[in-house]
């Protein structure tokens, strides 16, 4: 607002002083013209201030920063008054001169230092305003580079297991997470997300403590058996401030489906919410993707996860009183022993092809099975894997059926997600969602459809070169020369592992 | 507007060869997201349709090594804005940033 408000004055000013000049300077005005104010409605509106289009070149180069400038401010290192001993003291002292040493990479390999001023974001050169602050002469000065800073800052950063588990989890799931519609959503309902949570979260459940979703394993405790049986809050204060105090004895911290503090400390939970373990097996949901939250998901399915659970109550009850009274009695043995049996009768081998999974609407698809892609025998090579026996088929989209489909390289590594429609073809993405495969086509249309298949890289169409095979060569040379070039020129002593 | 995006291939096409630029792999057009990119240099032309009418931004993507978080970001900065009809100033625009940051690279080597 103040910086509008000052850009107007200036404007305002910068009219009235042209206005100014323009009245006494003779040589502007005609002649025949006595009075300053005799001066008709053409004339006015030229002196009337214009709307000026965005400069149509080299935007912020009017803004005073120049080279001239920033060596006034480094005044101290140019003369050699101040000389830092580390990397780190240059960057902290040009910090306080509101500067940045920026080490940009583009990516057709240019890589240059530049000199970025923080108030205007205006950058220059580094070498422009003075040579001991390029690339080279950073490195030999201090022994090792920005991006060797850099790489060092990523290493000291420290990721909390809570996020690393998140991350991982989120990057298994990567076809639900990570869909190419931004707008599509991970979920369709209530029920959908706790019915996916023990598939997609390694058997652990979804409750709502507050509005912060949680996703973590049940809190057990010993059935008549021994057995552990999971627990899920009760209508029932007294029981669930029994099974709160019985955590607390055990030590275990708790998930409490309440929707205040005040309702779980009086143990007034959400019935049928499941109670989880609040360790380090336990995660925010949000940690996995901030879009994915409380609130945007009671926004989103209309009702949220308490009230849903509370229906779901009503319901059951409501059923429970209404329903008549059968005359016939089941018993559970005889019951148990006849479809028992019969489904031991109905298990059969294992297909020897994967089954369809369940038809994905658009954003809400089951990511039942994993693609590896990799290189194999000088060829891409891509199978079907199967993550809950580890089985592998061949790859064939007709198989497969529509939908998002987490990729994985070679080493188990996520590397970004297949896209099938619906017609058999299939699009390779990255995990940022952009068209990307460096083995073959990332596009490959229906078979019989006549299209031609198309290359990208990182989102960007490229030309097909001869082959798969030589594309795929000519980025693992690359990779190798990259590779070595950094180790050839990186100080050995920064990369201490 | 499909004449203006052909059009705008052409002059970038020619604005290029003008340069004699090598080592690129020509132009490649998006056509999600309505841009060009200029060979492999992370330079690209994207038309934007505005309330004020249909623009070309020239923007820069770029790599900067983060000294704070940790390894690098991708950062896209906006070069120049034309409207469409202007797809002369846009190319040379392009391409000059283009060679513009190759020199850069080149003299920061020298230090």
């Amino acid at each position: 607002m103040a910086a509008a408000a000052t850009r107007s004055a200036q404007r305002q000013t910068s009219w009235l002083q042209r206005l100014e000049n323009t009245l006494l300077s003779s040589g502007s005005r005609p002649a025949a013209r006595k009075s300053p104010f005799e001066f008709g409605v053409v004339t006015a509106s030229q002196f009337a201030p214009k709307a000026k289009f965005t400069p149509p070149t080299s935007i912020g180069q009017d803004i005073a920063f120049t080279i001239a400038e920033a060596r006034e401010r480094l005044r101290e290192f140019i003369d050699g008054s101040y000389s830092p001993k580390r990397l780190p003291d240059l960057l902290g002292y040009l910090r306080e001169r509101m500067l940045r040493l920026e080490s940009r990479r583009g990516r057709d390999g240019t890589a240059a230092n530049y000199l970025v001023d923080m108030r205007t974001n205006v950058a220059l050169p580094a070498a422009s305003v003075d040579l001991r602050l390029s690339r080279p002469a950073i490195a030999r000065r201090f022994g090792n580079s920005i991006e060797a800073e850099a790489e060092a800052a990523r290493r000291r950063v420290v990721r909390s297991p809570e996020l690393v588990l998140a991350q991982r989890l989120r990057n298994a799931n990567a076809g639900r997470f990570l869909a190419a519609d931004r707008d599509a959503q991970p979920f369709q309902d209530w029920d959908d997300m706790c019915f996916s949570a023990p598939a997609m979260f390694e058997q652990r459940d979804i409750a709502a403590q507050g509005s912060e979703l949680w996703v973590g394993f049940a809190f057990t405790v010993p059935g008549k058996k021994g057995e552990p049986l999971p627990v899920r809050a009760s209508d029932d204060p007294e029981e669930n401030l029994r099974i709160m105090k019985m955590a607390e004895d055990a030590g275990v911290k708790l998930v409490l489906p309440a929707r205040t503090k005040a309702d779980a400390l009086a143990g007034r939970l959400t019935p049928g919410m499941p109670v989880l373990v609040r360790d380090k097996d336990a995660f925010r949901i949000r940690l996995m993707d901030p879009e994915v939250n409380f609130q945007r998901l009671t926004d989103m399915f209309g009702v949220s996860l308490h009230d849903h659970f509370d229906r779901m109550q009503k319901h059951f009850a409501g059923r429970k009183n209404a329903a008549p009274k059968s005359a016939t009695v089941v018993d559970i043995a005889k019951f148990r022993e006849q479809f028992g049996k019969a489904r031991r009768v109905q298990q059969r081998p294992q297909p020897a092809a994967p089954v369809r999974p369940a038809a994905s609407v658009a954003g809400a698809a089951q990511p039942e099975y994993i693609i590896r892609h990799e290189w194999v025998d000088d060829r891409e090579s891509m199978v079907i894997v199967d993550p809950r026996t580890g089985q592998t088929y061949p790859f064939d989209p007709a198989v497969l059926g529509a939908g998002r489909f987490p990729k994985e390289d070679g080493f188990g590594l996520p590397s970004g997600y297949l896209a099938v429609s619906i017609d058999g073809g299939y699009t390779h993405y990255d995990a940022e969602g952009r068209e990307h495969n460096t083995m073959g086509p990332a596009i490959v249309p229906p078979r019989g459809s006549g299209e031609p298949v198309r290359y990208a890289e990182e989102g960007r169409f490229v030309q097909p070169a001869a082959s798969a095979g030589s594309r795929e060569r000519a980025f693992v040379e690359d990779f190798r020369r990259a590779d070595l070039e950094e180790a050839e020129n990186a100080p050995v002593h920064h990369y201490v592992r | 507007m499909s004449d203006d995006i052909t059009r705008m291939r052409q002059m970038l096409e020619a604005a290029v060869a003008g340069a004699q630029v090598r080592g690129d792999r020509g132009i490649a057009y998006d056509e999600g997201g309505l841009f060009f990119s200029v060979g492999d240099s992370g330079i690209e032309v994207a038309l934007e349709q505005t309330s004020s009418g249909d623009l070309w931004r020239v923007r820069e993507v770029f790599d900067i090594a983060d000294t704070v978080n940790g390894g690098f970001r991708t950062v896209a900065g906006t070069v120049s804005v034309h409207h469409v009809g202007d797809e002369l100033a846009v190319s040379k625009s392009a391409v000059m940033k283009m060679i513009e940051r190759r020199i850069d690279s080149a003299l920061d080597a020298v230090g």
